[in-house]
């Protein structure tokens, strides 16, 4: 069952179409790939069903429900929430736990005057919460530096800690932009198992990324985009077989290794 | 944090004994202002906590105090009344005008800020039912409220420590809490709030209208203190002094940093008995000895000394000998 669903999404910057016209589905519980050259519209279309940016045309259906111009908060609200691929996108001068802490704001339900007169109601929910947040930290593997600041994390448990505040707002489709980039191997592979035991959990998975390797390894199905367009789709044995794509990506990068 | 406790209920006892101590209508005066500064400060700091750096402040104390004064005159409103109402309307108009305003960041926020204090300027200036350029005289005092009759300064300086004391209270509650967080965490990275599902404009508009309030509550204060309100007092230098304060006293601290910096600058000016012409001056050369030599601001001093003291007695402890072999 598709739990997302893209219908003729356009993007267009001046004359440019960064996104043209892209037809896609993500089914329920599955980890799609999204993958492409550099300026192939990957993180345009991220944009686009996150809300960050307004669709020139065409629809974004997330279970039934058209969702095309919300805001990026509604849209979370909904149960789509993204990473970003800039690895210092995180609250810097707080630690981990602070982090997650601030990521938990969707499960709150105290209001403003709650909080402000101190309820019992509030503060009970509030160490419910976190509680609830050293859970999503041990998940990622983080325990062991909940309490350092965010600046000060090397860049692989920057990264994990990116997908902590994902989770804490409690998606049901989680999109990765290009987790991995600047991991060595070895965490990349770590950082793709944990993405695998998500899916088993429940969570759909659209993944950006450069990585080949790492893409044909985890995901169920890939859909390859160049120019703005989808020019192929399917599973992973599929797309490496595929002509198009062979002269599109693979073809270019492996000239130049 | 216990010496925090320690050192915030010594100056309490301090202020709400002030009058007992030395009750001359001079010091009252001056301890009025810095009090009053003091709520400026904290609140324009509380706007700053979600990444907007308004220079309107004194506008929003203009449109509290010239709304009290009229609803009090006009309308014969009874102060106590008028008083808060003045909070809210300078509220109401921070979320009308923030709804498109809070969407532009930086510099661009700066100047459209700038040029609302100066329209609101130009307006006090050039309508006389708001003052004109004599200004609303004869502001009346507060009505008598159980046998407190506004007639010394001493009463005023109760009122005012009372306003301090809510703001404190409300500020406290707000930086210690979820909601506190939230206003950083839009500060720190709108985007990525935004994305964990915080709505990042309804939560500015709250931040600003509260600041907001606090600044049209003071407004309220010393135009029925001064029993005048004239467009000077509104003026956008007005606006950039109360963020001197904040910055002298330090940001990193929501309530102490403001209070401390208002003090130590309205105190100072008045010790030193510098002419108001001068003061710009004055403060500037602070402003640029803070920035470059205690960037956390003068609440910090106290860490900072004891910080190098600890280093000198270590030196002296081993001996400079040992030291440099």
């Amino acid at each position: 069952m598709a739990l997302l669903e893209i219908k003729k999404l356009s993007k267009h910057f001046g004359g440019l179409a960064a996104v043209d016209k892209v037809d896609m589905e993500i089914r329920e519980g599955e980890i799609l790939g999204l993958v492409g050259p550099n300026g192939a519209g990957k993180t345009t279309l991220f944009n686009l069903i996150t809300g960050f940016f307004r669709p020139t045309r065409g629809k974004v259906i997330f279970k039934e429900d058209d969702i095309t111009g919300l805001k990026p908060n509604q849209i979370a609200e909904k149960g789509i929430v993204r990473t970003f691929q800039a690895s210092n996108a995180l609250f810097q001068q707080r630690t981990v736990w602070g982090n997650v802490l601030i990521a938990c704001h969707l499960q709150f339900k105290a209001g403003f005057l709650r909080v402000l007169l101190n309820t019992p109601f509030a503060r009970q929910e509030e160490e419910e919460i976190r509680r609830k947040a050293l859970e999503v930290i041990e998940i990622m593997g983080l325990s062991s530096v909940k309490n350092e600041y965010a600046q000060n994390l090397p860049h692989g448990h920057q990264r994990m800690l990116g997908v902590c505040l994902a989770l804490a707002a409690n998606p049901e489709l989680l999109l990765l932009d290009e987790p991995v980039t600047g991991l060595t191997a070895e965490e990349t592979s770590t950082f793709m198992g944990r993405v695998r035991e998500l899916r088993d959990k429940g969570i759909t998975v659209l993944l950006v990324e450069h990585n080949m390797r790492a893409v044909m390894g985890t995901c169920d199905r890939i859909v390859v985009l160049n120019y703005g367009k989808k020019i192929a789709e399917g599973s992973p044995q599929e797309i490496r077989k595929n002509e198009d794509v062979i002269e599109a990506y693979l073809g270019v990068e492996a000239d130049a290794t | 944090m216990r010496m925090k406790v320690t050192f915030g209920l010594f100056f309490l006892a301090l202020l709400v004994s002030g009058p007992i101590l030395r009750n001359e209508p001079y010091w009252m005066h001056v301890v009025i202002i810095c009090i009053y500064s003091s709520i400026l400060a904290m609140s324009w700091l509380l706007i700053l906590r979600i990444g907007h750096l308004s220079l309107a402040h004194a506008a929003f104390m203009g449109i509290g105090g010239i709304s009290s004064a009229l609803l009090v005159m006009e309308a014969g409103l009874s102060f106590w009344l008028a008083l808060p109402l003045a909070g809210l309307i300078a509220a109401v108009i921070a979320l009308v005008l923030g709804f498109p305003i809070l969407r532009v960041k930086g510099i661009y926020f700066l100047i459209i800020t700038f040029a609302f204090n100066e329209l609101i300027v130009i307006v006090i200036r050039n309508w006389k039912f708001l003052g004109g350029y004599v200004g609303l005289i004869d502001v009346p005092r507060p009505d008598a409220i159980g046998g407190i009759d506004f007639s010394s300064k001493v009463h005023y300086y109760y009122l005012i420590l009372f306003l301090m004391a809510v703001t404190v209270i409300v500020l406290y509650r707000i930086y210690s809490s979820r909601i506190g967080r939230i206003f950083t965490s839009i500060g720190e990275d709108e985007d990525l709030a935004q994305s964990v599902g915080i709505n990042v404009q309804r939560y500015k508009l709250l931040a600003f209208a509260i600041g907001c309030f606090f600044a049209g509550l003071t407004g309220s204060f010393v135009v029925h203190y001064l029993n005048f309100s004239g467009a000077e007092l509104f003026i956008t230098w007005q606006s950039l002094n109360i963020q001197i304060y904040a910055i002298v006293g330090g940001m990193g601290y929501g309530i102490g940093g403001p209070i401390v910096g208002a003090f130590f600058l309205t105190l100072l000016t008045q010790f030193l008995d510098i002419p108001i012409k001068a003061q710009p001056l004055v403060y500037a050369a602070i402003l640029i000895l803070v920035i470059f030599f205690l960037r956390g601001g003068l609440i910090t001093l106290p860490q900072k000394v004891s910080a190098g003291i600890a280093r000198l007695s270590k030196l002296w402890v081993r001996g400079p000998n040992h030291g440099t072999a």
